[in-house]
């Protein structure tokens, strides 16, 4: 019986360390890849066989404008998301602590929002910020990504504020307070961990946001990180593993931000379910 | 909670004014392009021209018979049935082999590497899926030593989408379900113990009921992200050679963007919306049927 049991227990092992090595080896290859020589590339060794070539990165950050990329990423993702957050944080407030008709028709309509394809409000979005003159600018961008950070904020603020005790409400308006005020001293700061986690959520789906990012913004100096990856790949031919260390360029934010925050990401998931 | 109400008053207003910023962007964002998607359906329109020319339903009948976008269609359902099913399955599987490990900081680990892909943007997974399968000097030929053209056969074309949407994804609701694992109560397993249960046993009917809540909000969302899917197949193939790997979302763009066939494209949407809602229902009714 032992015997099966660790046979079991190998055999657990040996599926893990399996699809480790499956979800691990694109994105190993692609990283070393990137610094083989630009003709090495054509030879089918994993590792580069002479030196190292670090330049690859140099010369993508410069040729491909990563710079403009990673600044319009960070600028739009932020803003959209302490937005985003801030409209749904409200709005969980008003579902979890104050009586109003409608209160969960509204929050399931928010809810409904997020089985809509994106495609369906697309060209009207497209057509009425041409109108207003805000195609090309970072408001095109910041408007939709805004909305699009509420619903998921929404369902997990107010999940978190629902189990917060009203006693400390109560306590507060004997003293004086008015909603506004409990809201943002008293609410919000003993929210901390769901804003963190929530804030990682939104920021990750913002930050990776391609088909409004391709459509409302044409102008290379507003493009964000999605967008100018392809462009650069699709004009520069031939230097493959300066193309990788491009790829490389455009996921390493993301995933040096995952590595050190990632319960965040975890939690966000799983709902703190997880051990 | 009524103390609060009694010492108030005037909750609703509040209420509303709190929800005003988030409805605001609803209604400008949602409700508003939601109604002109649909005005725009019934019209033929290159977004350029003064006027639309209004056409009643023929944009509709006249998907009733594109055939691009009937391959379209076939694919898009192709990829999403097959992903839900694939994919839903590999990921219980993974979440009882990643909670099967003892010690918590192996467990922490293998569900941090299992996630890592769901972070990178679809569209730059479609560019790494798309060197894997570079006929030339693609990994996956270098490992095989061949020259096949994975992305441009027919046969291998979506497959490979697909194989690139399962690595991205399956360790991300593979954690779903573990977490769905973790909180069976073990009062239920004891007890199914002290009843002479077996491993097996307590596997499909402990550990597969208790799960079912979860493996419904996998299902679902897995099956309209399938239907939403747009980043990845349009950077690895942009609907493959000669409308091979079209999915809906690639054609609408094609002609809303492409060929500037704004009223068309927007009728195209609403039987897209049409469709993901008419799936999503029939999978609820069955799963409500069952219980």
């Amino acid at each position: 019986m032992k015997k099966i049991k660790s046979l079991f227990s190998n055999m657990n092992y040996l599926v893990l360390i399996i699809g480790t090595v499956i979800t691990m080896y694109p994105v190993l290859w692609v990283l070393v890849s990137s610094f083989k020589g630009r003709r090495e590339f054509a030879k089918d060794y994993f590792f580069p066989a002479g030196k190292w070539h670090f330049e690859h990165y140099v010369q993508a950050w410069v040729d491909g404008n990563f710079g403009t990329y990673y600044f319009n990423s960070i600028f739009v993702t932020f803003f959209s998301v302490a937005l985003g957050i801030l409209f749904a944080s409200l709005a969980a407030y008003a579902f979890t602590r104050l009586e109003f008709k409608g209160r969960n028709i509204i929050f399931y309509a928010f809810l409904a929002t997020m089985m809509f394809p994106p495609q369906l409000g697309l060209i009207p979005l497209f057509l009425i910020f041409k109108k207003l003159h805000l195609l090309n600018t970072y408001w095109a961008l910041i408007i939709p990504y805004t909305n699009g950070a509420i619903p998921v904020s929404m369902f997990l603020l107010r999940g978190y504020f629902k189990q917060l005790p009203y006693e400390l409400d109560e306590a507060a308006m004997v003293d004086g307070a008015n909603h506004l005020t409990i809201f943002f001293k008293l609410i919000l700061p003993m929210s901390k961990p769901v804003l963190a986690t929530t804030f990682m959520m939104t920021a990750l789906g913002t930050w990776n946001e391609y088909l409004l990012a391709l459509t409302f913004i044409q102008d290379e100096a507003l493009k964000t990180l999605p967008v100018g990856i392809i462009e650069f790949q699709n004009q520069l031919a031939v230097n493959y593993p300066m193309l990788m260390s491009g790829n490389v360029l455009s996921f390493l934010p993301m995933v040096l931000v995952f590595i050190f925050l990632q319960k965040y990401f975890i939690k966000g998931i799983t709902g703190g379910a997880l051990d | 909670m009524d103390r609060i109400k009694r010492f108030m008053g005037k909750d609703a207003k509040i209420g509303y004014s709190f929800l005003a910023p988030a409805l605001i962007l609803f209604a400008l964002l949602n409700i508003y392009p939601t109604i002109y998607s649909f005005i725009l359906s019934f019209h033929k329109w290159n977004g350029l021209d003064p006027h639309m020319d209004f056409v009643g339903i023929s944009n509709y009948l006249e998907i009733f018979k594109d055939k691009i976008f009937h391959k379209a269609l076939l694919n898009t359902a192709f990829f999403s049935v097959f992903t839900v099913v694939v994919q839903s399955f590999l990921a219980l599987l993974l979440a009882v082999f990643i909670e099967n490990v003892r010690q918590k900081k192996l467990r922490a680990f293998f569900r941090i590497t299992y996630y890592f892909p769901a972070i990178i943007s679809p569209v730059v997974v479609a560019l790494i899926w798309g060197w894997m399968f570079h006929p030339y000097n693609g990994a996956l030929n270098n490992i095989l030593n061949t020259t096949f053209f994975w992305l441009s056969d027919k046969r291998t074309v979506m497959p490979a989408i697909l194989i690139a949407n399962l690595w991205q994804w399956t360790g991300y609701n593979a954690l779903i379900f573990s977490a769905g694992l973790q909180s069976v109560p073990k009062e239920i397993y004891e007890a199914a113990d002290i009843d002479g249960a077996n491993a097996w046993n307590k596997f499909w009917h402990v550990t597969i009921p208790s799960l079912k809540p979860v493996a419904s909000v996998v299902i679902v969302t897995t099956l309209i992200n399938g239907i939403k899917v747009f980043g990845l197949v349009q950077v690895m193939t942009a609907g493959g050679p000669n409308h091979l790997s079209e999915v809906m979302t690639t054609w609408l763009y094609k002609n809303a963007f492409g060929l500037g066939r704004l009223g068309y494209a927007s009728a195209m949407g609403y039987v897209m919306t049409f469709i993901s809602f008419i799936l999503t229902f029939i999978y609820l009714k069955q799963v409500n049927k069952n219980d």
